[in-house]
């Protein structure tokens, strides 16, 4: 398990669409609930949460603490403008130490990504992130998978071949490709091929979808 | 050039373009995006222009994704017609974006190519874009 990461919160009064206020204040309003536990709203400074989200991301226990109590938590959401990009909202899920949690941890590539520039093929991440299963003390920071098993295109890394980890279960099927690698001008020719062609669509008709049952 | 297979009603209403997109505001299949600052009606004749504008300068690497769908039937009243008699007929399709939408995402080229690329094809759309790159959803950071 990764280092915890220190976070000082304080409980907010207000609610709906007064924390606009606290956004306005440089905070950012929040919410910490778990299972078995009464939600918190709490309110961050944004100066303070930006190094620990960066620190932490998704899958590294927080060490909040909410006017003095203490709790650990996980960041399960964030909600960010889509423009700006400025945080207007963030989950915290209270973790407890000794009960399995489902999460979803990063999926880090190791090795030259660049290695099939000479065949005209490019590596590409499918899936960049994975649902584990674990106690928080076992949980992983970021899976790292060694892309040097790839030799020609074509070849592909699956779920089935992720390092195994103690106490760690992947929820994912083994045939899910983690990462795969392609020819770049065929996958930019078959774009190609998908704009053309163009006539009237055909209306849907309610007495053809009766007369079909 | 992109539009529907079939329709259920072959008109539409007009609709408000109110708000910032909820949804498909993220890039989330390559490694870089455009993506739209203001809202607008961008027709399939913008879309294939501008995804020809960025096949072009890729020199047909890398891979694009088309993030938005032209299907939104707009009718156009036949020249010199008098007002009255219903509604004119289809003439275009157009997809409905709202401040945020990712239009193109593009994927296996460097930063630099992506960027000018994206850049050309802003050119050919109605409305300001930017530049953007995948993030972690949860702490914002780009991700390489």
């Amino acid at each position: 398990m990764a280092d915890k990461v220190v976070l000082e919160a304080t409980r907010r009064e207000l609610t709906g669409k007064q924390v606009r206020q606290l956004r306005a204040a440089g905070e950012v309003p929040g919410i910490l609930y778990g299972p078995g536990f009464e939600p918190v709203p709490l309110k961050v400074s944004w100066v303070e949460l930006r190094p620990a989200l960066l620190a932490a991301g998704g899958s590294i226990i927080i060490d909040l603490s909410v006017d003095g109590a203490k709790y650990n938590a996980l960041v399960r959401n964030v909600q960010r403008d889509p423009i700006r990009g400025d945080v207007t909202h963030i989950d915290f899920y209270r973790v407890r130490m000794d009960v399995a949690i489902r999460t979803e941890v990063p999926i880090v590539l190791e090795g030259d990504l660049d290695r099939f520039d000479d065949m005209d093929g490019t590596v590409i991440h499918e899936l960049t992130s994975v649902m584990v299963e674990c106690l928080p003390t076992d949980l992983p920071a970021a899976i790292t998978v060694d892309i040097s098993a790839l030799k020609e295109i074509g070849d592909m890394i699956l779920a089935s071949d992720l390092p195994k980890l103690p106490g760690v279960s992947y929820l994912v099927n083994d045939e899910d490709v983690i990462v795969t690698t392609a020819y770049l001008r065929r996958a930019a020719e078959e774009a190609e091929a998908e704009g053309e062609g163009a006539a009237e669509p055909e209306l849907v008709r309610r007495h053809e979808e009766e007369d079909e049952e | 050039m992109l539009m529907p297979k079939r329709v259920k009603y072959r008109k539409q209403f007009r609709g408000r373009m109110r708000g910032k997109a909820q949804r498909g505001n993220v890039v989330q299949f390559g490694d870089y995006g455009l993506q739209a600052m203001e809202p607008a009606w961008i027709t399939s004749r913008q879309i294939e222009s501008a995804r020809r504008a960025i096949m072009r300068y890729i020199k047909r690497r890398g891979r694009v994704w088309i993030r938005v769908f032209p299907d939104k039937p707009v009718t156009k009243r036949s020249a010199e017609s008098r007002m009255g008699k219903g509604k004119g007929s289809v003439d275009h399709y157009v997809a409905v974006v709202r401040p945020g939408h990712v239009l193109f995402e593009l994927s296996g080229i460097e930063e630099e190519i992506a960027r000018e690329a994206m850049r050309l094809a802003a050119f050919k759309l109605p409305i300001n874009a930017k530049f953007v790159k995948r993030a972690d959803p949860i702490s914002g950071e780009e991700v390489q």
